[in-house]
């Protein structure tokens, strides 16, 4: 039986590299043996990838994209397709959790300057996975046509018309009718479920091809690859397989935990992941009182929502995710990992997250006065943090790095956690602020 | 600065409590689906007092019954008005259009009322009706103001006048006096709270609370039906899905263990 599968195995080898393939990436694949915790989030970003596209293609079978059947398809899955109901939270679970670890995932590779050269088209890859992600939960959250579907898309969509000139053709071509309807749903379910999948899996593949290629960063961010034994074998290597196959299933068994807690225990997540409204069927002629995108889109809704003209907010919003491309060319460090680092770095990354973390906050939230000032100073934040980020990542003093990775470098336990307390009163302060300011102008008002 | 922060934490704890666009605290209310006998009577008083108008178009009869152990031939006899078979949709025939001319709007699918609008919400909602002489139908509702549905629970309940809200002590409750216990009323509410006329409806203020309850009850079932009770576990009650949820998180914690020392065994020479 052996003979047989190594013989099958020879034989497919000698017309396709199969082995070759499986030593580049998995068996051959030299680590930094240094990874931490913020290094599984790449790996549970492709287990929610291979979530979602297992659920989708569930769900596919059995939703109806019609406007006058969508909804009730839905149901249908719910209840009377027999474990109908754990796929459908699996699969909207999945949507917010691919966010959640994505973020993450970015949020890495701002702390260890993943993006920096030689890396650059790794982050430049990743962003537009980032992008796709984004059209692709967009597109999927018209599908269930519950009310906050259809007036989410109709917020979202009519951005567009924004533009100058094209803005209204554009808008009509995008939903292909005079208003959000059918049609658009059909269309929207179509590229959901066959073009931005095949585009987000293409992007993967070449994000990981080319993180291949140069090789992972790690917390230190210095090169393994400048220490070899006679083999060629970084010394501060390890193989991907078995060492970090092992590795990441521990933190998959607890990212699963998590999800399934979710998934059995707060599908709704109260309301952040499903959100109420969203179970009464779409109706084009009730508005609902209070339209917010889903939790993951609002850091870039605040920055829209922030600037008092359409077009600008337009192109502020646009502007927000476009400027995360050129990342690695604002980053003049001479090192990477913000270990090694000056107080001025930290400093700001901290206020960023912060800012970024309350942009989210005030973007599920109905606007007031002090809403929106907090909302336009921490767009100002977000925006300085990248535009004046190559005059003070440059100017920073920075220690000096260790010619090798370690295993006990970096803030340890306390120095992250105070990291975190600092992030942690960065954003409450000022959103408990602005909520007390805001109860002080309505108690003076009486 | 105390009065301020007083202001402060006083507008979000009623922020919290208050009606999605009302200004009316909601009441409290736990939903129970561990009671079968309870959710059938809510079953029963869906069947007779709201199936007339409204529908419940994603839930099928069998799942009902079957969910709330009721024989099949029981609730055709009993709970199917119509000549709809037992698998059959809870559709409601009447045309919306009709519908809309006489409420003014159709009345809505009450399928997933419980999960669009909330449990507590709903309790409030079938408990807030009020005499209001200038609505067609004679009543308005606390929750939801100048809504088209009659009073259709008001033979049960009897009349309700509206009355100013109590005033609210620091705590965010009513401030009782400590002696007479008595709350005193909030001039800026004139209508913020409902009063039973005394004996004017067939059941008790109490026995109509069990009944709204055993109706909402009903409906945050049917809105999720998965979230029927399961078992008791050492004392907490486990609904279908939890359980499924338990049997997926002490699969992964038996397999965490063994992944650990797998790890463990392949790292411990890696320094």
């Amino acid at each position: 039986m052996i003979k047989l599968l190594v013989g099958l195995r020879d034989w497919v080898d000698a017309r396709l590299p199969i082995m070759r393939a499986w030593d580049t990436h998995m068996g051959g694949y030299y680590a930094p043996k240094n990874f931490n915790f913020f290094y599984f989030f790449g790996v549970l970003s492709l287990v929610v990838l291979v979530n979602q596209l297992l659920t989708g293609i569930w769900l596919t079978m059995m939703f109806v994209p019609d406007a006058e059947k969508a909804f009730a398809s839905v149901e249908y899955i719910m209840r009377d397709v027999d474990y109908g109901w754990i796929i459908r939270y699996m699969h909207s679970t999945g949507a917010s959790a691919f966010f959640v670890v994505v973020y993450i995932h970015m949020f890495r590779g701002l702390l260890y300057g993943s993006y920096k050269k030689p890396r650059e088209l790794v982050w430049v890859f990743g962003m537009l996975i980032l992008l796709a992600l984004m059209a692709e939960a967009f597109l999927g959250y018209i599908l269930p046509w519950g009310q906050m579907s259809y007036w989410g898309a109709q917020v979202i969509v009519s951005l567009f018309g924004a533009i100058p000139v094209i803005g209204d053709p554009l808008v009509e071509w995008i939903r292909g009718d005079y208003l959000i309807s059918g049609i658009t749903l059909n269309r929207f379910f179509a590229l959901h479920v066959i073009a931005v999948p095949l585009i987000l899996v293409a992007l993967v593949v070449l994000h990981l091809l080319a993180l291949h290629e140069v090789g992972s960063n790690n917390p230190d961010g210095v090169e393994i690859k400048k220490h070899k034994d006679e083999n060629g074998i970084p010394l501060d290597g390890v193989a991907f397989h078995p060492y970090y196959t092992v590795h990441d299933i521990v933190g998959i068994v607890v990212f699963l935990m998590a999800f399934v807690s979710v998934i059995f225990f707060f599908p709704e997540m109260g309301g952040y992941f499903l959100e109420h409204a969203n179970f009464e069927e779409a109706n084009a002629l009730k508005t609902p009182e209070h339209i917010a995108p889903v939790w993951y889109f609002t850091p870039f809704y605040s920055v829209l929502r922030a600037v008092p003209d359409k077009l600008y907010g337009f192109i502020a919003f646009g502007s927000s995710v476009a400027i995360l491309f050129v990342l690695p060319w604002l980053d003049r460090s001479p090192v990477k990992s913000i270990r090694y680092r000056g107080k001025f770095s930290i400093g700001f990354l901290l206020v960023f997250v912060a800012a970024f973390i309350i942009l989210g906050v005030l973007g599920v939230k109905s606007p007031t006065t002090e809403r929106t000032f907090l909302a336009q100073v921490c767009s100002i934040i977000y925006f300085a943090f990248f535009l004046t980020m190559p005059i003070w990542s440059a100017k920073d003093k920075c220690k000096p790095e260790p010619d090798r990775v370690t295993m006990d470098g970096g803030f340890g336990l306390s120095g992250t956690l105070a990291g975190a307390a600092v992030v942690a009163i960065l954003t409450v302060g000022p959103l408990w602020l602005v909520e007390y300011l805001h109860a002080l102008g309505q108690a003076s008002g009486h | 600065m105390k009065k301020l922060l007083l202001t402060l934490v006083l507008a979000s704890a009623a922020k919290l409590a208050l009606a999605a666009g009302g200004n009316v605290p909601l009441l409290d209310f736990t939903p129970n689906l561990k009671d079968k006998a309870g959710l059938q009577r809510g079953a029963a008083a869906y069947m007779n007092y709201c199936a007339g108008c409204h529908s419940m178009k994603y839930m099928r009869y069998e799942r009902l019954a079957t969910d709330l152990g009721i024989p099949n031939e029981l609730a055709e006899e009993h709970l199917i008005f119509t000549d709809q078979k037992i698998g059959a949709l809870m559709a409601n025939p009447t045309s919306p259009k009709l519908q809309k001319q006489w409420f003014g709007a159709a009345p809505p699918d009450l399928t997933l009322v419980a999960r669009s609008r909330g449990d507590a919400w709903l309790y409030s909602y079938l408990k807030g009706f009020y005499v209001d002489e200038s609505r067609p139908y004679g009543y308005n509702n606390l929750v939801f103001k100048d809504v088209g549905m009659p009073n259709v629970l008001l033979h049960l309940q009897g009349d309700q006048t509206c009355e100013p809200a109590l005033a609210l002590g620091e705590n965010g409750y009513p401030a009782r006096d400590p002696i007479s216990n008595i709350a005193p009323d909030n001039p800026n509410v004139p209508c913020g709270r409902t009063q039973l006329v005394d004996n004017s409806g067939k059941l008790s203020e109490k026995e109509f609370d069990v009944f709204v309850s055993d109706l909402v009850n009903f409906l945050v079932y049917t809105a999720e039906p998965v979230r029927i009770h399961d078992r008791t576990v050492l004392g907490f009650d486990i609904n279908k899905r939890q359980m499924i949820g338990i049997y997926c998180l002490l699969f992964l914690m038996v397999f965490g263990v063994f992944d650990v020392l797998l790890n463990r065994e392949y790292w411990k020479d890696i320094h």
